[in-house]
């Protein structure tokens, strides 16, 4: 959290590479823009991650179900991003591998099939 | 002083997680959309310093800020619970944009609402706890 404010506040350029036009036209579909610059936000689409967006049916499921399936996917398989896509890839760990294997099959489904429904809803 | 040493490295994490943008929703979009090198640059310098360092570690002995030898432990042999859970951890990814890490990251940042997404991780882990002799590992 330090270290988020500190870079956030005191460490920000206002600048930062472009996100790729594929993903700005695929996300302008389903009704969210991307910001010309997106270090100058804060990394989150204002579209979505409102405190009123907890009490619409899209804003709860992607909020709470969303952070709900973080909490209780990270502790059955074992760790997250970093322990297993980061620090278990690098010290050669099987189970590892087999999660984030996991980590694509769980996010491409997601991004490619369940978000446009869950943003209609 | 154990304090100020993990605070720091948590400091630090944070400022690398920010300027490298890897705390992006639409990074994360980008990402599962194959659109961009962004994502995968950055993981996959992880983990070639990863494998870097953890050969440094193996090489010759380190020891932590209790004076206790630093050593890895393999991983547990459970598969069926790293594709399962992996994968409802992967479909909370691309919905939030975060894992655990980010989470904490953005409200530093000042995103008060995550606030509800860390309590719901929360409950999620706890929930895991009480069905764990349940699930398949």
């Amino acid at each position: 959290m330090i270290g988020g404010y500190l870079a956030f506040n005191f460490l920000n350029s206002g600048t930062s590479s472009a996100i790729s036009a594929e993903t700005i036209v695929a996300l302008q579909q389903l009704s969210i823009n991307v910001p010309q610059d997106i270090g100058t936000t804060h990394f989150i689409p204002q579209e979505i991650f409102t405190f009123e967006n907890l009490q619409t049916l899209s804003g709860f499921v992607i909020m709470i179900g969303g952070g709900f399936l973080i909490g209780f996917g990270t502790r059955w398989a074992g760790g997250c991003t970093s322990g297993h896509a980061i620090t278990g890839l690098s010290n050669l760990q099987m189970p590892s591998l087999v999660a984030v294997i996991g980590f694509f099959i769980g996010g491409l489904i997601m991004t490619h099939y369940l978000m446009p429904i869950i943003l209609n809803l | 002083m154990r304090l100020l040493r993990f605070s720091l490295v948590g400091v630090l994490f944070g400022i690398v997680m920010t300027k490298s943008e890897a705390i992006s929703w639409y990074r994360i979009q980008e990402m599962f959309r194959f659109d961009s090198f962004h994502m995968y640059g950055i993981i996959g310098v992880a983990v070639i310093s990863g494998v870097v360092i953890h050969l440094l570690f193996k090489s010759k002995p380190v020891f932590g800020a209790d004076g206790e030898l630093i050593s890895f432990k393999d991983k547990p042999q459970t598969y069926k619970a790293s594709i399962l859970g992996g994968t409802l951890f992967g479909l909370g990814w691309a919905m939030t944009g975060a894992c655990p890490g980010p989470l904490y990251v953005l409200f530093g940042h000042g995103n008060l609402v995550i606030l509800a997404v860390i309590l719901s991780a929360m409950f999620g882990a706890f929930c895991y706890g009480v069905l764990k002799s349940k699930l398949p590992h």
